[in-house]
């Protein structure tokens, strides 16, 4: 959970420092692990909720009715995870998406799409280009978004025992 | 070899220090209706769970049908289970449910089909193959579980508090249906319950369990006429104690005395050692007889009632005496709290119901 107390910047600053003293080239590699740092707290966030009121005796069950552990994972676990998994991937997604601080410090010369906008920026003319986009990254996240949580409720509150999730009430 | 299906030798399991089965044996015949009762917390469970293979004993080993099966999982046992909150998969319906046992089985589709709609039939669930588990009441997912776990046609069936959730009518009805079911289908039931009443009315032969130990096992009869320890005989159904220390054995019968009543000659069928005061007399409520007038049964007290709780079937009277330390509860079935003028009543005793019994 550290990625998620710590300021961001601080953050991409000790990974930049830690980057180049271990004689690495700056790029996406970087970036990419920056922002698998960042987005595990909040992907773990979700999986962990979900996991929580999973219910283990469906796990038994599927062995119980001649399934070994893999066949059990495949027919009983991951369905009954699936959506929680997409859910923390799409999040994931989104963070990553329109991360700016940690792609400023690590991109080098690729650029992330929030950095490529940064650089547009400087250039008045292309400044609509640059606002439309801007409009239609908010729809597509908030889209994201409002999916993901869908997908995290799914089984959770209306329909009880829907998917194997216990309710407290 | 003997005839005995299961046996459980020795059967050890420790969770830390805690001694959940503590050295159990016994033996299971073949299409027994057999029940492991207890209170909570007294091991039941965990000894069905080892006998699906859910835990490992520490120490000792099991026995199904001749093959030690003490380290196989519980994909390779002829066992299925019937879970306490059913365990219904809730993302394929009850069809799929059924089914997903009958995978690994190596059977034809047309096989399949068959034992689906066999075992649907069985439990009465046609007409329900496209429902999910939200969709089910308390008592169909109850048949699903039971579908899922017969249509393997296990040698064994293990049942954990299957009926726990139900409500009392639907219970009654379960037990009955249950019962029919395994005298038809001739399949051995182990069945886990911390209800006496359940456990005695369905079951051939009964495991009475408290701290990881077997108090007594015998059949339903037996448990209730002729119980073994004062455990026992305070968890299968209702009983007084009263204060005794026995004296000389005499034959068959020992002479004990009994709180301030005197000394009497009593049935010692447990051997119970002479001269001592480690002992208790339990007489069961309903072999109690109350009346208006004195009886000449072999003890006749005068006593006062201080309650009565009246049951529809028979009413329940709350006595204080004069000889006794403890209110005395007897049932009745004849009298209410009218038939007694200023609560006077006199109660009475057979000597051939009151059983000795040792304190630890």
């Amino acid at each position: 959970m550290m990625p998620f107390l710590i300021p961001e910047i601080i953050l991409a600053v000790s990974i930049l420092v830690i980057w180049l003293s271990l004689g690495f080239k700056l790029g996406l590699i970087p970036v990419t692990l920056g922002h698998i740092l960042f987005c595990t707290p909040f992907a773990m966030l979700i999986l962990i909720a979900r996991i929580e009121g999973f219910d283990f005796s469906l796990e038994e069950a599927s062995r119980d009715l001649g399934e070994n552990a893999w066949g059990t994972f495949y027919r009983v676990s991951l369905p009954l995870y699936l959506p929680g998994i997409i859910a923390s991937l799409l999040l994931s997604f989104i963070i990553s998406f329109d991360e700016f601080i940690l792609a400023f410090f690590l991109t080098g010369s690729d650029a992330t799409l929030p950095m490529y906008m940064w650089g547009q920026m400087r250039f008045i003319q292309k400044l609509p280009h640059v606002l439309a986009l801007g409009a239609v990254i908010i729809v597509f996240t908030t889209l994201i978004v409002l999916l993901a949580f869908w997908l995290r409720n799914i089984g959770q509150g209306k329909d009880k025992a829907g998917l194997g999730i216990k309710i407290h009430e | 070899m003997n005839n005995s299906f299961i046996q459980i030798n020795q059967i050890s399991k420790h969770f830390g220090d805690v001694k959940a089965v503590d050295n159990v044996s016994f033996e299971i015949q073949e299409g027994e209706f057999f029940s492991l009762l207890g209170p909570s917390g007294c091991g039941k469970t965990t000894l069905l769970r080892l006998l699906a293979g859910f835990e490992y004993p520490t120490s000792g080993n099991l026995l199904l049908d001749g093959i030690d099966i003490t380290a196989l999982p519980p994909d390779k046992r002829p066992t299925n289970m019937v879970f306490q909150n059913y365990a219904i998969f809730p993302h394929i319906n009850v069809q799929r449910n059924i089914q997903f046992g009958l995978r690994k089985l190596g059977l034809t589709n047309e096989e399949i089909r068959k034992r689906v709609n066999d075992v649907l039939s069985l439990v009465k669930l046609e007409g329900y193959e496209e429902r999910f588990s939200s969709q089910l009441s308390g008592g169909q997912r109850q048949r699903v579980a039971l579908a899922r776990a017969l249509v393997r046609q296990p040698k064994v069936l293990l049942l954990d508090e299957p009926l726990g959730a139900l409500d009392k009518k639907l219970r009654d009805e379960m037990q009955l249906e249950l019962r029919t079911l395994q005298k038809n289908i001739g399949i051995t039931f182990v069945f886990v319950t911390h209800d006496q009443q359940e456990a005695i009315s369905m079951s051939d032969r009964v495991a009475v369990m408290s701290e990881g130990k077997i108090q007594q096992l015998s059949t339903p009869n037996e448990l209730y006429k002729n119980p073994h320890n004062i455990f026992v005989s305070d968890f299968i159904g209702e009983t007084n104690f009263l204060k005794a220390e026995t004296k000389s054995q005499d034959g068959e019968y020992i002479n004990a005395s009994i709180e301030k009543l005197g000394e009497f000659k009593i049935k010692n069928n447990l051997n119970i050692s002479e001269n001592s005061s480690d002992v208790v007399c339990s007489v069961r409520p309903e072999t109690m007889m109350i009346d208006k007038e004195k009886s000449d049964w072999d003890i006749c007290l005068e006593g006062k009632i201080k309650q009565t709780s009246y049951l529809g079937e028979m009413t329940k009277f709350y006595i204080e005496t004069k000889e006794i330390e403890k209110i005395i509860t007897v049932s009745s079935q004849y009298f209410d709290n009218q038939s007694f003028k200023n609560n006077d009543c006199f109660i009475s005793i057979n000597l051939d119901d009151i059983s000795l019994l040792n304190k630890k």
